[in-house]
């Protein structure tokens, strides 16, 4: 028997449609529904066209094809969308689907005379890493490639140090940022800064700044007992354990490790460390040493379980769309003077020349980092291009924007 | 919560405020919606200071016409007494250099920004000595993050003698006309004669000269009244000049108790003019943004859908569940008015009683934590209401705009329950028939 209903999938459903494959992802608890059946995504794309809301007519009968029966059945059952009999219903109803608006998104400011792209840019610095020092005498192995991955010390061949009038200048620029966390590095960052320069000139700092140093260099150094949970203790490989048997306990229980891990047997010594010491606070940064792909395809590259191992809202695929979460905010400064927005990217300029604002609305305007998204071939063709984590700096180490063992293009 | 339209379509309203076709979650929509009211602070004013977008300068109160309507006028008693005064240049200079020094400052947060400088009457171009040793010392100004935009609200009466300097500056101008002739018949000169010819010579005039100029940089103003419709005034541009105007209602704040009754009498509705046409959405729909009906779907839109975000720091952390009550701007946020006379405003559309300081011959004043304390004190008088008010999250109420502001204050927006439905029903009822219009406003609006 015929029966007429609007069908609709509900607003809070993320859409991906990519050549004869469609993705349908439910953003309030994650479920999922994949189908390469032509007919059906033609309803999907006829759905989330802008004359439909999200709805359209469908005539439900006995002789209706097995798989649409079981993609409406999987809708429902998702809570993802369903079917209303039309009865009395005089016309369709619609849904406020979701397009991204941003207001003051910078192609809009570009085409806007009135406007530019460098208004009110000081809201979006987030973070600042300031490698204060690059002087250093311990000549680790692999020394220099770690910040080019994650936030470490890093060592010079014609050092520098940036002079304590030169931070003063950075801090005084942040009062409008919404700068929420400033990281000290250097290789021995209480031989490098007094605490007191940043207490003294910026009793009124919010952000949280966090003192990151070499494991090797804290016993030498006397830690003030209130910035212990402000430290982060660098550790690379082969790890001194010595050096551990001479640590304050407190430091143990207050301060962060960052643990260099380059395979799995380095992974289990860790932990074992942790256990022994009991290490509250710990981070494992992996580091691709040229010789340990395999490591990273085995536990770090992406797998379809990843992905799907939490739900994300809508605005989690927005952003991914439209800006790097994992680089949007950051600018490094260089003990040079050099400002970037990553340290695998061009130089924006420079803290003695260029103002923090400068540097933002360059950043802006020529997207070293921030806005880069997954839209280039391989994941321009994955359903997942936006259900995938933005770009981290191991696709830049890599030279490869897909890290994942994820077949879906 | 749920609502049938006319249509006879049921739908829900889940607890951010979106409609959906089915009640996929237990938790309803409720008034307070999370919403955390807090009080402005000092830093907030000094902030808006350091990132002005536009400042308003009334440069004479002297006008060479005298409209029946004037929000000057017979009408009105919220305003200081017009003695065809002029805004002194120091004073203006005076606050220029007050805003370039906060501009300047740790505080601005931009690395480039546009400035509207606004002119303002009575009729700006009266004082065009004025106009022009401004705009001389603004292009003067030191100051690597700012360039500047020149506007101006004008009757068009002078619009021949200097539309040359005008258009080499770059202006954008509003151009207030309420039609055809017999439709401006409260626009008339000192002696009660018609300005129409005048003012429609003068426009024929720029666009002839200026014809660009005339395409970009000119819009039109209509007061709506018992002498015209919104018909007639669409018709009216969109044929003579093939430009949408905006149009407004008159200003029902501040009137003057013994001229209430001539008040209503001149005064009509919008809606109620639209309805009395055989066309009103085809008209609305030429008019889009511009028109009343757009314009509320598009604030329903862009607070409600979900999907709409100020700005990228929205898009990563969320949209703020901290507010002030109402829809009061912060004071400076969108623009400050200087009058004649130096006082200073956060908006020409607000009660010259409400000044928030003064430019005297000697300095600013401008106390902040007295503005910080007077705001506070007009918000906590309705904070109380606001809580249990459904739109409290979009409201769009400017608590000047409140009657009795100064006493027990009462919000003629307070929307319950029952009225909040009947709202988002009539947007979702015109998108059953309008689906288009819906990703019309998410790609296109722009909401200041």
């Amino acid at each position: 028997m015929k029966k007429n209903y609007w069908f609709y999938i509900a607003n809070h459903v993320y859409c991906n449609i990519i050549k004869n494959k469609a993705f349908l992802y439910n953003t309030n608890n994650g479920a999922s529904i994949e189908t390469q059946n032509s007919n059906i995504i033609k309803i999907i794309t006829e759905i989330f066209k802008d004359k439909n809301l999200g709805v359209i007519s469908l005539i439900i009968d006995d002789s209706q094809e097995v798989e649409l029966t079981a993609f409406i059945n999987n809708i429902i059952e998702y809570n993802m969308g369903g079917l209303i009999l039309k009865k009395d219903s005089k016309t369709k109803p619609i849904q406020l689907m979701p397009i991204l608006n941003i207001q003051n998104d910078i192609n809009k400011l570009e085409k806007d005379t009135n406007r530019s792209i460098g208004e009110n840019v000081m809201k979006y610095l987030h973070e600042l890493n300031i490698y204060i020092e690059d002087e250093c005498i311990l000549n680790c192995k692999g020394c220099n490639e770690f910040s080019n991955q994650f936030v470490f010390c890093k060592n010079n061949t014609s050092p520098s140090k940036m002079n304590d009038s030169i931070l003063k200048r950075v801090f005084s620029q942040l009062q409008t940022s919404f700068v929420s966390r400033i990281n000290i590095i250097s290789s021995n960052v209480f031989k490098s800064i007094k605490h007191h320069i940043i207490s003294d000139n910026f009793p009124k700092l919010s952000p949280r700044i966090y003192y990151h140093t070499f494991y090797k260099n804290i016993i030498k150094q006397t830690i003030p007992i209130d910035l212990l949970s402000n430290i982060v203790i660098l550790v690379n490989n082969p790890i001194d354990k010595d050096i551990f048997e001479k640590f304050d306990k407190n430091i143990f229980k207050n301060s962060t490790f960052n643990f260099i891990v380059e395979d799995l047997l380095n992974y289990n010594q860790i932990m074992n460390l942790v256990k022994q010491y009991n290490i509250h606070n710990f981070k494992i940064k992996p580091f691709y040493n040229g010789g340990n792909i395999n490591f990273f395809k085995e536990n770090i590259f992406l797998s379809s379980s990843d992905l799907f191992e939490k739900e994300m809202p809508m605005r989690y695929f927005f952003c991914n769309q439209t800006l790097n979460t994992n680089n949007f905010g950051t600018l490094n400064i260089l003990s040079s003077g050099e400002v970037k927005a990553n340290l695998n990217t061009k130089v924006l300029g420079n803290i003695n020349n260029n103002s923090i604002k400068e540097m933002i609305h360059k950043e802006l305007i020529t997207n070293t980092a921030w806005r880069q998204i997954r839209n280039s071939e391989p994941c321009i063709s994955c359903l997942y291009q936006f259900l995938c984590p933005p770009t981290s700096n191991y696709e830049m180490i890599f030279k490869q924007i897909n890290l994942c063992n994820v077949k879906n293009c | 919560m749920k609502f049938i339209t006319n249509n006879n379509n049921t739908y829900f309203i889940d607890p951010k405020g979106r409609v959906t076709l089915e009640n996929f979650t237990p938790n309803n929509y409720s008034s307070n919606n999370n919403i955390e009211f807090v009080e402005l602070t000092n830093e907030d004013i000094k902030l808006q200071l350091a990132n002005l977008k536009q400042l308003t300068l009334e440069v004479t109160d002297a006008c060479n016409l005298s409209c029946t309507y004037c929000a000057y006028g017979e009408f009105y008693c919220d305003y200081d007494q017009r003695k065809n005064t002029n805004l002194q240049y120091e004073k203006a200079i005076k606050i220029i250099d007050f805003l370039n020094d906060y501009w300047n400052s740790e505080l601005n947060m931009s690395n480039r920004k546009n400035v509207y400088i606004s002119f303002y009457g009575g009729e700006p171009l009266l004082n065009i000595k004025l106009i022009r040793k401004i705009i001389n010392y603004v292009k003067n100004i030191k100051n690597q993050s700012r360039f500047y935009t020149f506007s101006m609200t004008t009757n068009g009466m002078l619009l021949d003698k200097h539309i040359d300097y005008l258009v080499e500056n770059d202006f954008n101008l509003l151009v207030s006309l309420d039609g055809d002739y017999n439709n401006n018949v409260y626009r008339v000169d000192k002696k009660g004669r018609s300005s129409f010819k005048k003012i429609t010579d003068n426009i024929e005039l720029v666009s002839q000269k200026y014809p660009v100029f005339f395409d970009t940089n000119i819009n039109f103003n209509a007061v709506l009244h018992n002498k015209n419709s919104v018909a007639e005034i669409y018709s009216f541009f969109k044929d003579k000049y093939n430009k949408i105007p905006s149009i407004s209602e008159l200003n029902d704040m501040g009137i003057r108790p013994d001229k209430k009754k001539q008040f209503l009498d001149t005064h009509k509705n919008y809606y109620e003019s639209l309805s009395q046409t055989n066309n009103p959405l085809e008209i609305e729909k030429e008019m889009f943004i511009k028109s009343n009906t757009y314009q509320t779907l598009s604030t329903y839109i862009h607070r409600y859908s979900g999907f709409v975000f100020d700005d990228y720091n929205d898009l990563i952390f969320g949209k703020s569940d901290k507010l002030i009550p109402t829809g009061t701007c912060i004071p400076f946020s969108k623009r400050m008015y200087i009058t004649v006379n130096g006082k200073i405003l956060p908006c020409e559309r607000i009660g010259q009683q409400f000044a928030l300081g003064t430019i005297t011959n000697d300095k600013i004043e401008l106390d902040i934590p007295m503005i910080v304390a007077k705001y506070n004190n007009y918000l906590n008088k309705i904070k109380t209401q606001c809580t249990q008010c459904y739109v409290a999250r979009a409201c769009t109420m400017c608590i000047f705009n409140i009657d009795s502001i100064e006493d027990k204050c009462s919000c003629n927006n307070f929307t319950n329950s029952k009225n909040f439905v009947m709202d988002i029903a009539s947007q979702v009822e015109f998108l059953e028939h309008n689906p288009l219009d819906y990703a019309k406003i998410m790609n296109e609006i722009i909401i200041d």
